[in-house]
Formats: structure tokens, C-alpha cells, sequence
């Protein structure tokens, strides 16, 4: 489980995250949703150790993240991180040698799932096929948990189809993933859990299921009620 | 130890090909230079002999031999090693920089890899360390290929020989960069990588606290100097010259690996807890 207790982020003297405290749990999908600009990357950045807090404290499985937590925990942020002018069999091989858990078997299905050719740079990719190559590169290492920050954004129709379909898949059973989007009709059918995020806090924490069975309401009808109360 | 290998490999793959075009310019300038200087040489010797007459015997009363030190002390040929320094200072930074900034941020790539952040620190130190000796060993082999072109050039008569370990050895600039003793050697190199790591540990300070970290290298780079040249000072000022200059020596070796480690520590904290992406 990752446990986000009680953080605190400041940019210079603005907070942007204050005591922000959550769980993602193994085996679901929990969607971090917030408008542009509420912390939801830095969330990401924190749990990974890319940005400092100021307070608080991130778990992950009840340990601080360390350098081994890396290999069960990975970050697929929404911008390209392998170097340009790696092709994507250079960029395979760059995580074969570093990752422990990297399982080609498992990179090798989902070039041909994509249809991404390994002798092509990764500065020639399209930004659907980007997406997918960055997608690629985090779901082959074999984790428990994956965080990902806008996954859909700026990609064609096909190439989000094609992703949202690697979420019912096997690639990503039994694992833990953190999501951020504000692009939640792609995947509303698919998450367990949202969490809300509003001026630097969480606003409300709930399970789709329930609100859906218990309610009649669905991810949007929430969000709706959260920020236009 | 097994991931700082691959990390200085993997370092070392991306600045190669600037090493190897870095080689190439000085062969070829310093190539340019050799024919530049022997032919300017050759054509006053030319001049006097068609022109007066002079015997090998006068020419040399009024020029001299011609030596290789005509070669290294022209423009061209301490050009390109000039260049070269540049070029190693320059990556100094764009090898941490170009992490950040450029079509893709790789900085997230290797934070988040699986082992010690710190052995990021050590790889581009050892790149750096890597690349510098390769551009000196380079520039000693060609010196010899530039010699045996010299010698082509030059009639026998007119020709001071000296190996290349005396050329090393007298000329002030050369016996920096490639110095002809080890203990020399361990000092001057030892200094180069401690000056590396200060200029890194700055940089780890600006890339942590972004605006705020400017002051904060330029801080750590002022404590540096100050601490590096405090035995000297202190000797000088307030001891009145109370140590002899061996034990000044030591202390300011003592105080360059005492610096060293502290720079290898903060780097250390700031890449596991203040860097951002």
C-alpha cells in the first residue's frame, strides 16, 4: 500500500500541497483528480523523491521509499524521460541493465500489442506512440505499484483506446495504480477509488463502487457536486 | 559498484563523440600548425640561401635551431588544447544540465533508477575525470606523429631533436596537463577532481533550491577557495610563517581531501533529499 500521511509542500510561500493524506492499495486503481496546477504531479514527484516536502511522510508497503523501493514502485510521468536518440530497443536495454525486475517478456508483448517498431528513435515517435513506448518502459518492470500523471493527454483517440484497453489487461492486474487525469470519461469504467483534490487538499476519498451502488451517482456526477458546490 | 559501472559507462557513451571530434580538431590543427611553423622556418632559410648565400653554419647564428618548441609555443598548437579545457569545463555543467533541459527530462530516468543516487555524482566525476586523461593521452601520442611530420619538414642540419618528455618537462603549460612526475601527477589531478566535485556539489545546490541555490553555489564554491587557501593565509598572516613549506604542503592536502569529502556528503544529501526534477 502507498501512504501519503499528512504532506506538506510549499513553493516558495505558496503551499500547494497541505497535509495532503490518501492510500492507493494493491490491486486497484485509484484516480487522483484535481483541476491544472493543485499539486497532483507533485504528489507523483514526491512519492518517487523527485521534490522535496516540508512535512509529513510517504510509505510505500509500510517502508520510506528507497532506492530498492524503485524496483516495485515505478513513475510513468507525461513527458518522454528516456534520451532522444535512444531507439526503443536501446531504451529496453538501458532498463534491462539497471532494472532487476525488468521482464522483456512482457516488453516484448506490448511493442506487438502497440505496434511499435524497436529499431525506431524515440525522438521520431509520434506523441501517441511516445505515450505508449513510456508506458511500455514502466509496465515491463515488474512492480507492485505504478504511478502514472496524465497518461491521455495530447494523444489521438486510438492511441487512448489502445491504452485504456491495457488497464483491463493483465499488465495491469493485481498491481497498485495511482492515476492522475483530468480526463476521466476514458477511464471511469475502470477505476476503484478517487481521490479529490482541491486547493491543496483532499477534498473527498471514495470508492466508485459504493458511490455508484449506494448513490446512483458516477465519478462525474461527484466531481460535479465537489466543485460546484 | 556494479551500477556505477554501467552508469559510467552509459555516461562516458554520451560524451564520446565530442571527445573524439575534440581529437580530431586538435590533430588537425595542431597538424596545420606544425606545417605552418616549418614552412615559415623553411622559406627564411630559403630566402638566405638564395638570396645571400648563407651557409647552414649562419643560418643557424641567425635563426637557430629549429626545434619542436617552435611548434608548441604557436597558436595553433596550444589552440586546440585551449579549446580542449574549455570544452571539459563547458560539459562540466551540460553534462548535469542536459539531464534537466533539452526535448526530453532523462533526470527522472536516473533518479529513479534502482541504486544510490549518489553513484550519478560519481559517474560524471568519473567521465570527466575520464575524458580529460583521454584528451591528454591522445595529445602525447600525437605529439610524436607531430614530431616525425617536423622532421620531414626540417633538413638534419637544422634540427634541435628533443624527445617529448623533455618538451613536457620544460614547457611550463604542457607540464600541467601532463605532469612528468606521479607525485606531481596525483597533485595536480587530485586538484582537478576536487575542483569538480565543488563545481557539482554547486550545481547540485541550484538545481535543489533553483534560484535561491545561485547563492548557495556561489557560496559553497567562495567557502571552498577560502578553505583551500586558509593554510597558506593563516601561515602567512597569523603564524608568521611558522610551518615549513612541506608541512603547508601536507596541511593543504589534508584540507583539498577534508574539502573533497564534504563535497561528496552534500552532494550525497542533496541528491536524496532537496533535488527537483
Amino acid at each position: 500500500m502507498i501512504e501519503v500521511k499528512e504532506i506538506i509542500k510549499r513553493f516558495g510561500r505558496k503551499t500547494v500541497l497541505d497535509g495532503v493524506s490518501f492510500t492507493a492499495e494493491k490491486g486497484q486503481i485509484t484516480c487522483l483528480i484535481g483541476v491544472n496546477g493543485m499539486g497532483k504531479t507533485t504528489i507523483m514527484n514526491a512519492i518517487m523523491r523527485l521534490t522535496p516536502i516540508q512535512d509529513g511522510e510517504i510509505l510505500v508497503d509500510g517502508k520510506e521509499v528507497t532506492k530498492d523501493t524503485f524496483e516495485k514502485i515505478v513513475f510513468i510521468p507525461d513527458a518522454t524521460i528516456m534520451l532522444p536518440n535512444f531507439t526503443i530497443d536501446q531504451a529496453m536495454d538501458f532498463m534491462n541493465d539497471f532494472y532487476q525486475n525488468w521482464n522483456q517478456k512482457r516488453a516484448d508483448e506490448m511493442l506487438s500489442f502497440f505496434k511499435l517498431n524497436r529499431a525506431d528513435k524515440i525522438s521520431s515517435l509520434s506523441k501517441g506512440n511516445t505515450a505508449k513506448v513510456n508506458l511500455m518502459l514502466g509496465l515491463a518492470v515488474d512492480a507492485d505499484y505504478i504511478l502514472m500523471d496524465e497518461p491521455f493527454s495530447g494523444i489521438d483517440i486510438f492511441s487512448r483506446e489502445q491504452i485504456a484497453e491495457v488497464f483491463t489487461s493483465h499488465l495491469i492486474e493485481d498491481r497498485g495504480v495511482l492515476i492522475t487525469t483530468h480526463e476521466i470519461s476514458d477511464i471511469e469504467h475502470l477505476i476503484d477509488k478517487v481521490v479529490l483534490l482541491n486547493d491543496g487538499q483532499i477534498q473527498k476519498e471514495f470508492m466508485t463502487e459504493e458511490v455508484r451502488e449506494n448513490e446512483g451517482k458516477s465519478v462525474i456526477d461527484v466531481l460535479r457536486e465537489v466543485y460546484f458546490q | 559498484m556494479k551500477n556505477f559501472v554501467k552508469l559510467m559507462n552509459f555516461e562516458w557513451n554520451r560524451v564520446a563523440r565530442l571527445i573524439f571530434i575534440l581529437m580530431i580538431f586538435t590533430f588537425v590543427v595542431q597538424l596545420i600548425g606544425v606545417f605552418f611553423e616549418t614552412a615559415k622556418y623553411m622559406s627564411n632559410v630559403e630566402n638566405l640561401q638564395r638570396n645571400e648565400g648563407y651557409t647552414y653554419r649562419q643560418i643557424l647564428d641567425r635563426y637557430g635551431y629549429f626545434s619542436f618548441s617552435n611548434v608548441t609555443n604557436s597558436l595553433l598548437f596550444f589552440g586546440p588544447i585551449f579549446i580542449g579545457i574549455g570544452g571539459i569545463l563547458f560539459y562540466i555543467f551540460l553534462i548535469w544540465y542536459r539531464d534537466w533541459f533539452g526535448k526530453n527530462t532523462f533526470v527522472y530516468r536516473l533518479l529513479m533508477l534502482p541504486t544510490e543516487r549518489i553513484n550519478i555524482f560519481f559517474a560524471k566525476l568519473a567521465t570527466i575525470f575520464i575524458a580529460t586523461l583521454s584528451l591528454v593521452a591522445f595529445q602525447l601520442i600525437i605529439m610524436h606523429i607531430e614530431m616525425f611530420v617536423m622532421k620531414q619538414q626540417i633538413p638534419e642540419e637544422l634540427l634541435f631533436e628533443m624527445p617529448v618528455t623533455y618538451i613536457l618537462g620544460t614547457d611550463y603549460f604542457l607540464s600541467i596537463i601532463a605532469p612528468s612526475n606521479l607525485d606531481m601527477f596525483f597533485i595536480l589531478y587530485g586538484a582537478g577532481i576536487l575542483l569538480v566535485s565543488v563545481l557539482f556539489t554547486a550545481i547540485l545546490f541550484e538545481r535543489s533550491y533553483r534560484l535561491k541555490g545561485i547563492v548557495l553555489g556561489l557560496g559553497y564554491v567562495g567557502m571552498s577557495l577560502i578553505l583551500m587557501l586558509s593554510p597558506i593565509l593563516i601561515n602567512e598572516f597569523i603564524l608568521n610563517r611558522y610551518f615549513y613549506n612541506w608541512e603547508l604542503a601536507l596541511l593543504t592536502i589534508a584540507v583539498g581531501l577534508a574539502l573533497l569529502f564534504l563535497s561528496i556528503w552534500m552532494s550525497k544529501r542533496l541528491l536524496d533529499q532537496k533535488i527537483r526534477v
